[in-house]
């Protein structure tokens, strides 16, 4: 033994007394370039960012305004069917694992820290507004317990129902944006408005008018009460001009959701729809100038399409009821070019750019809801007034895509002069305008659409259509298959409740 | 060949037997048990004792284990001796010598390295001393292997005595017999020789080796060498001359259909693809049931490394096969290859041994003296193999209309719904007006003729200190696909030296450089070469297409799905190049404490640097445009990989008369640092300039993972007369990953066996050798690092100065993690028969797989999609036998082996109330699940809707979706192989058939080639309209004719129709070898062997329509039984040229 060398022991004794142990392993095991805790106002501008989704293959196309004829992993909207592939991607699962994850621990992390208060309600109001798209598509989903697997343990949330929710949502909505607080901390890193409080106030204000005025069929007194109350000035306003918009400023580092589809593989196969064009060149709009466009080489990215046509009088819509095959035997088939057919599409140099940005919640949008409460006369002030502004706030609003969209006062006073406001077409009216504001912004398109009844739109007639709404409008998007599948006994318990889990179920305040 | 005694009981016999020594004994025995890599003999001729009235005996011993002197003598005349007394410090052997036989009644003599002892004098009638006589015939050798290497323990006997001997650890014999005599010599796994002296005194022997090597020396665990005989469980031993010949690029893949059990398949991703490997069944519903590579005792990384590694869950990133640890292995450099098949055999290898373990040891420098030389020269054709069916009745179009313009042509390029072919002048895609006729053979003119050519050269010396063997060897292959190749230069270092007799060094490494320029674009849509060409319409010739830019230097279109991109475009403007230098190897230092007993320390590490870059290149026709400048993508990644192994073992081993312990005990730590630093750049700013620095959007990141195992472990072997063995080992291991509350876990096996024919003094003489075994293992395994805590990360980029932060991961961590614990329970018996003619062994295994960690799926709703927790059950049983049957011996010498390997696999459960959770999804159908009740990795798919009857219902003329069922397993049931082999003369002719049974796959390619018109069975309706035979809901029979290309594309959420039986049956190889040695003698070449081979040489069966089975994209096991789209598979030709001089 005297001839072994010492470093054998060394070696020895340092394997024995680190191999028979763990020691150190916390500290091996904790991940060294990623952090274990985060600014929450990082997480809070992520929930703005992701809260802008894909809503093109449904909402868009249920009502009317865009269009692709193809089946397969393109149906969905355009024919009335349900395609459970398309559940990739849906508002469900884009919404909880995005906005909601992020702003539940927000939530946590900033409610018992009162210097983070202003973060807390932002982030309340903000919760709201993804809540509000989720219960509007889907009716009852997860609300009180979503986004707590991690923090609370719960791994299958139990559904809510889509009533409960909405008076939750009027409750946060008013409790939070009174709690904001100019004399506290500003949050700044947030992608609307820097964290200006007035600002923000008058988002909460906006959406609460939303929130309220789905109302309209199912409960006009409460609507009634609660446009009252975000419309009392004292409490902080609307919003007032375009700059104050909620949006995301898309840009080329992050693109819009709809780019691919625009832009990308599906250029040559989406189109604007029929209905959409026929008003808009029926009314003389000037945003049809700017919206659609006819390029020479369709199914070519934009740097090689060609002239490009975008003279109202030559755009046309495709119509509901065909597909690729049968397209060719609608009475005006303008024919093809390559891949593509020759009906309008939307401009890749303006509404559909990649880096367009994507709003949430618009001057536009807000003023026509004032338009419709005066109208129904639960506030002062002229309907005929907040709907002149309401449409000229969405034609200025244009120019927020590009510069070359910009539509001259001119133009817009001459679009109001030719389509004067008519109080007994008074809700038609402003609601076609609201339909046309919300282009592009699906979702809301869609839920005011159904609260409305306006535009009048012919339901779609394609021959494959689902059963449950042939003849009707789709009403409700189904639950995602994996969710159906992982969490079936909250989902069976929340059809139980609600109602058949198929497009024709209507969420509560899309009464008959 | 009659089983042959063990040597070590040659002993017992009387009168002028010679034996060895006990002490000579034990260090064979320990060449043979101790450790591969270590020799622990003395080598060195100076002599240190210090003895005070020892007996001779012990002295000599002392001697033997100084230097590597033996000595041979007579039993018992060492008793005649008187003690001896003396003190020497480095002294000469002939000094100490004489020193000890001074006044002894016996005398020496010194023949090369052994010393004859005898007594000095006989008494003569007169009763005078005689003088000393001469020794009577002392013969002596060398006995080596066809390699030139020593054998060691080669029994030697006189033909008709009990004369024996052995040879020493260089192979050495000295035997005392007379001139006139007949020298038996035999050794187990070779072949015997009878030699007739004729008065020779030096007689040097090359034995044989048997064609199959039953009782061959077995590397275990930990490297220690074993008696097959004494494992108490099945292990397979590869063939590494077949390995070295008939080659595959990917050492891997060489293995298929050659070790029962082993289930081998080859993704088809192109000559630096990885190979897929999986040992009785998969034991996690994870995707990577790979076995452990272990290389000159050290673990060695074999993971497939994914292309485009964005999806983790997707190992080929969608897009190609970066390849894997083991393709860094020259198989020229290996000098055997076991496979420990189950936990028992591989329970000291711990957690990462669960799937088995394939134990590669490199050769080393042989030990004779002068420059050994081989030369190992491959060259390989391959072409691509074309199994499609397709209809030339009916050309490109759409809805049963030809294309009538260029621009229709090329957005319909990949239907062939036209009209009917008529040779009349039609646009085509590339813009010219061409006959409208049939285009046929766009399997092999797109696909070009494979190359590959390996040539590799090795130098060895060794002497008696020590050896060195060094070899380079060097790959240029090229793939099927044009602008697609792959470069290795690998070289190989084994150095052993002995500083000192007792301390011992040894250091093996192995530097690798691998440059995969391009590898095949595979899988889905998007740049994927195969995609479009197995769909493009049929009467476009792939020449065409070679005109893939248009005018403005972007992609020329060819269909209206923009992600079939041209093949051309594909091959030529997109790039990927992966980079990758790799050493791994090990240095270790063995100290021989005493006879019985040594010390090792060693430490082994898997080092690489992967530089990593691919692009999407501007113009093509699946992107996005650009805001400003150009579109496109560019990637580039730099990741390395560090896998340290420290280890020591204390190894001890008696003997008490019929009795042998052998006892083991080490500690190991293990540590694995991996990282990345990668940047993305979306769209440039001068075109065609790939790089980071022209990219408009640049998203960096670097990704960080660290883990360790400590582990301690045991093995205690008892042996019983040589007959009886029992084996028990035990191995804990601390999982750093792991809730540091139930981080550790202790985990035992035992197993043992019983050669019951050396029981019988009279066993039947058909039955040679018999032997049960059994064996019991636990092993554990842990998970992926940081999945215990929440991570939260910054988006490189900000939006309008705007911080983004995010959660990490979509799967909620838990921190309560324990081991998962694999339990294997295998039974076995060797039987020998008819003078070995005929050998069956066979094993019975169970294995269980219980605290599966496992993703679980959770409600989206609560923010995240997954969760790992601790649960799930699962089963693997079968059955594994090899059959070898020798019908001819003799001047034909015939081979033939069948092994053949039935596995069963169950889910026993998942998380609570679980009935399945999905691990893969088809590009269009397809859903790869683990179901409770069900065998692994169930094939799931909708089927149509049926009525009560069992009717297809329709509506509108099509069939409609029914419920999601499961059509099958996609692991197949049966492997196995049967390998011929026949010898005659100098000529060798091998050949390999195999099969795989038992499974499913449901063919997206075959869905692609009917709903774009290709498949035969589309030709039904292009007229008037598919009728499909089915039902309406009111129970009339469908009568509305559906055009066809609607009607087929309808069929894409439909899996039913696209469910195909697995199974097949290839003729895998066919060689022919011609050892030409025998005709240079006189050259300084010492053996030259041609040899030629097909590989892939037929498909005698299969079920699978327009393609083979075997082509798969993925060695994943989460994507199997789905088939989209692989590259062809090929057939390789080539000739193998092997010299050593």
């Amino acid at each position: 033994m005297k001839r072994i060398p010492k470093f054998i022991y060394v070696l020895l004794i340092c394997l024995i007394s680190t191999s028979g142990c763990d020691k150190g392993f916390e500290k091996v095991n904790t991940n060294p370039v990623l952090p274990t805790s985060l600014d929450p106002s990082y997480l809070f501008a992520n929930s703005q960012l992701t809260s802008a989704i894909y809503t093109i293959q449904y909402q868009a196309e249920i009502v009317q305004q865009i269009i692709t004829p193809f089946t397969g992993v393109l149906e969905g909207g355009n024919h009335n069917v349900w395609f459970f592939a398309n559940n990739v991607g849906s508002a469900f699962t884009s919404l909880y694992t995005g906005p909601v994850k992020l702003l539940t621990n927000v939530l946590h992390q900033t409610k018992d820290d009162p210097s983070r208060s202003n973060l807390y309600n932002m982030a309340r109001i903000w919760r709201c507004y993804v809540s509000q798209v989720l219960v509007d598509t889907y009716g009852y989903v997860p609300y009180f317990t979503a986004g707590e697997a991690y923090l609370e343990r719960i791994n299958l949330p139990k559904y809510d129902s889509d009533e409960e929710i909405y008076n939750d949502l009027i409750k946060e909505l008013v409790d939070a944006t009174n709690k904001l607080d100019a004399t506290k901390k500003i949050e700044t890193n947030d992608l609307f408005y820097a964290g200006d409080i007035a600002k923000w106030k008058k988002l909460g204000n906006s959406l609460l008018l939303r929130v309220a005025m789905r109302f309209t069929k199912v409960d006009p007194n409460k609507a009634k009460q609660y446009v009252i109350l975000a419309t009392d000035i004292s409490r902080g306003g609307l919003i007032a001009s375009n700059s104050e918009n909620a949006f995301v400023p898309f840009n080329s580092v992050f693109n819009n959701p709809n780019a691919s589809t625009f832009q990308g593989s599906e250029r040559a196969n989406f189109y604007l729809a029929k209905p959409f064009i026929d008003y808009l060149k029926s009314s003389g709009d000037p945003r049809l100038n700017v919206i659609a466009v006819k390029y020479q080489i369709p199914a070519n990215p934009i740097g090689t399409a060609g002239s490009e046509d975008t003279n109202p009088e030559h755009q046309q819509g495709m119509p509901y009821g065909y597909n690729d095959a049968t397209i060719s035997s609608e009475p005006n088939y303008p024919g093809k070019i390559g891949a593509a057919w020759k009906y309008s599409q939307l401009n890749r140099k303006t509404l559909a750019k990649i880096d367009a940005p994507e709003f949430f919640i618009t001057l536009s949008q807000t003023q026509l809801l004032l338009a419709e409460a005066a109208q129904r006369g639960w506030i002062t002030g002229e309907a005929v007034n907040y709907y002149n502004a309401g449409v000229k706030a969405h034609m200025g609003q244009m120019q927020q895509y590009d510069r070359s969209a910009f539509i001259s006062e001119e133009l817009q006073n001459a679009y109001l002069d030719s389509n004067p406001f008519n109080p007994a077409d008074a809700l038609k009216q402003i609601n076609t305008q609201y339909w046309i504001s919300s282009f592009l912004n699906g979702s809301e398109a869609w839920a005011n659409f159904r609260r409305s009844g306006f535009p009048q739109l012919e339901p779609n007639p394609y021959p494959g259509a689902d059963p449950v709404v042939k003849g009707d409008f789709i009403h409700r998007l189904q639950y995602p298959a994996r969710e159906i599948s992982v969490n079936a006994d909250n989902y069976k318990d929340a059809v139980a409740r609600m109602g058949a889990d198929n497009m024709a179920t209507r969420v509560f305040w899309d009464a008959k | 060949m009659e089983f042959l005694p063990n040597y070590k009981t040659s002993g017992q016999g009387n009168l002028s037997l010679i034996k060895i020594l006990l002490i000579m004994k034990l260090t064979i025995c320990f060449m043979l048990f101790a450790c591969l890599e270590v020799n622990a003999e003395a080598v060195a001729q100076k002599i240190t004792l210090n003895e005070n009235k020892s007996s001779l005996e012990k002295v000599l011993k002392k001697i033997e284990y100084q230097t590597d002197y033996t000595f041979l003598y007579e039993t018992d005349i060492l008793e005649k001796a008187s003690p001896v007394t003396l003190q020497v410090t480095q002294a000469s052997v002939d000094d100490v010598l004489k020193l000890c036989f001074t006044n002894q009644p016996l005398t020496y003599k010194i023949f090369a390295n052994t010393i004859v002892i005898r007594e000095k004098t006989i008494q003569s009638a007169s009763g005078k001393e005689s003088q000393a006589i001469p020794l009577a015939n002392i013969v002596t050798g060398i006995v080596t292997n066809s390699k030139s290497e020593p054998l060691t323990g080669v029994s030697v006997t006189m033909k008709g005595t009990n004369i024996g001997t052995s040879t020493d650890s260089k192979g050495r014999f000295a035997i005392n017999v007379p001139g006139t005599g007949v020298l038996i010599f035999s050794y187990i796994g070779f072949i015997s020789q009878e030699v007739k002296l004729n008065n020779r005194t030096e007689v040097n022997i090359v034995l044989r080796e048997e064609a199959t090597k039953l009782n061959e020396v077995v590397v275990t665990a930990l490297g220690i060498k074993r008696e097959a005989k004494s494992l108490g469980y099945s292990t397979g031993v590869v063939n590494t001359d077949q390995i070295s010949t008939d080659r595959t690029t990917n050492v891997g893949n060489s293995l298929v259909g050659k070790v029962a059990g082993v289930n081998v398949s080859a993704p088809s991703s192109g000559p630096g693809g990885s190979a897929k490997i999986r040992i009785r069944g998969q034991s996690s519903f994870g995707g990577d049931n790979s076995p452990l590579i272990i290389v000159n005792g050290v673990p060695i990384n074999n993971t497939s490394i994914s292309a485009g590694y964005k999806n983790a869950d997707n190992p080929t990133g969608g897009s190609s096969d970066g390849g894997d640890g083991l393709q860094s292995i020259n198989p020229d450099d290996i000098e055997s290859m076991t496979v420990l098949k189950g936990a028992a055999a591989a329970a000291l290898y711990g957690y990462r041994a669960k799937d088995g373990a394939i134990i590669i040891t490199t050769k080393s420098g042989s030990k004779h003296k002068g420059i050994g030389i081989e030369i190992n020269s491959n060259n390989q054709v391959s072409k691509a193999l074309d199994f499609t069916d397709f209809q030339y009745v009916y050309g490109q179009g759409e809805n049963g209309v030809r294309p009538s313009t260029v621009a229709e042509a090329q957005s319909s390029g990949i239907w062939s719904f036209g009209e009917k072919f008529d040779n009349k002048p039609a646009p085509q895609p590339d813009g010219s007006i061409k006959p409208y006729s049939p285009a046929k053979d766009r399997i092999k003119n797109f696909f070009r003729t494979g190359f590959n050519s390996t040539n590799s050269v090795a130098l060895s010396a060794g002497n008696d200190q020590g050896n060195f063997r060094i070899s380079f060897s060097n790959t240029d292959a090229t793939a099927i696909v044009p602008n697609s190749d792959f470069h290795k230069k690998i070289l190989n270092l084994a150095a052993n030296y002995n500083l000192t007799p007792k301390l011992s060094t040894q250091v093996n490494a192995n530097y690798s450089n691998e440059y995969n320029h391009n590898p095949p674009q595979i899988g889905i849509e998007g740049f994927s070469v195969n995609t479009t060409i197995y769909t493009m319409a049929n009467s476009i010739d792939v020449n065409w297409l070679k005109n893939y830019k248009d005018s403005n230097g972007n992609e020329m279109p060819l269909a209206r799905f923009t992600g079939r991109n041209n093949p051309y475009w594909v091959a030529y403007e997109h790039f990927e190049n992966i980079r990758r230098d790799r050493i791994f190897g090990n240095a270790s230092i063995r100290y021989q404490l005493s006879d019985w007993l040594y010390l090792q320390g060693r430490i082994g590490q898997d080092y690489y640097t992967r530089p990593y870059e691919f692009n999407r290149p501007t113009g093509s026709r699946n992107l996005s445009a650009a805001v400003s400048g150009f579109n496109g993508y560019y990637y580039q990644d730099v990741s390395t990989f560090r896998e340290r192994n420290v280890d020591f073992l204390i190894g001890a081993k008696h003997e008490f008369k019929n009795f042998l312990m052998d006892v083991t005990l080490g500690g190991n730590q293990m540590q694995q640092i991996f990282d990345r630093f990668s940047t993305e750049v979306t769209n440039f700013y001068v075109k065609g300039l790939y790089t980071i620095g022209n990219g408009q959007v640049k998203n960096p990141d670097y990704r960080y993972s660290k883990k360790r195992v400590n582990s301690l472990y045991g093995s205690a072997e008892f042996s019983f007369k040589n007959l009886l063995f029992l084996n028990l080992t035990a191995r804990n291991d601390w999982f750093s990953t792991l809730n540091p509350k139930s981080n550790s876990y202790l985990y035992p096996s035992i197993n043992g066996s019983f050669v019951f024919t050396d029981l019988f003094s009279t066993k039947p003489s058909w039955l040679n050798y018999a032997k049960v075994r059994a064996a019991y293992a636990e092993v554990g395994g842990d998970t992926d690092p940081y999945t215990n805590a929440l991570y939260f990360s910054i988006n490189p980029n900000p939006l309008n100065n705007i911080a983004l932060g995010t959660i990490n991961s979509n799967v909620s961590p838990n921190s309560n993690l324990r081991p998962l614990k694999v339990r294997e329970t295998e039974v076995g018996m060797d039987l020998r028969m008819f003078n070995s003619r005929i050998n069956l062994n066979f094993s019975l295994y169970r294995k269980n797989t219980v605290d599966e960690i496992l993703d679980v799926n959770i409600s989206e709703a609560s923010g995240y999609t997954q969760t790992k927790v601790n649960i799930g059950k699962l089963k693997n049983e079968g059955v594994e036998f090899l059959l070898s049957v020798f019908p001819l011996k003799g001047k034909v010498n015939w081979e033939s082996g069948f092994n053949a390997a039935y596995n069963h696999s169950e889910v026993l459960a998942l998380a609570n109330g679980q009935r399945s959770f999905d691990v893969g999804v088809g590009q269009y159908f397809g859903i790869i699940s683990h179901e409770v009740g069900l065998p692994l990795a169930s094939v799931r798919a909708f089927d149509y809707k049926r009525d009560a009857k069992g009717n297809i219902l329709t509506a509108g003329g099509k069939p409609l979706l029914g419920e999601l069922k499961t059509y099958g397993s996609a692991i197949p049931k049966w492997t196995g192989g049967w390998t011929n082999s026949i010898s005659y003369k100098a000529f060798r002719i091998f050949t390999q058939i195999d099969f795989k049974a038992g499974a499913v796959v449901l063919s997206n390619s075959n869905f692609n080639f009917l709903r774009h018109g290709l498949s035969k069975a589309s030709l039904e309706g292009r007229e008037e309209g598919v009728v499909f035979k089915g039902y309406n809901a009111d129970g009339t029979p469908n009568s509305i004719a559906v055009p066809a290309e609607e009607f087929y594309a309808s069929l894409r959420n439909l899996g039913e129709p696209f469910v195909y039986n697995a199974s097949f049956v290839r003729l895998r190889t066919v060689s022919l070898g011609y050892d030409l040695t025998s005709l240079l003698k006189k050259s300084p070449v010492k053996a030259l062997v041609v040899s030629a081979f097909v590989n892939n040489a037929a498909m005698i069966k299969k079920h699978l329509d327009n393609l083979d089975p075997e082509s798969q994209i993925s060695v994943s096991d989460n994507f199997q039984g789905l088939d989209t789209h692989a590259l062809p598979t090929s057939r390789t030709y080539g000739i193998n040229i092997n010299a050593r001089f």
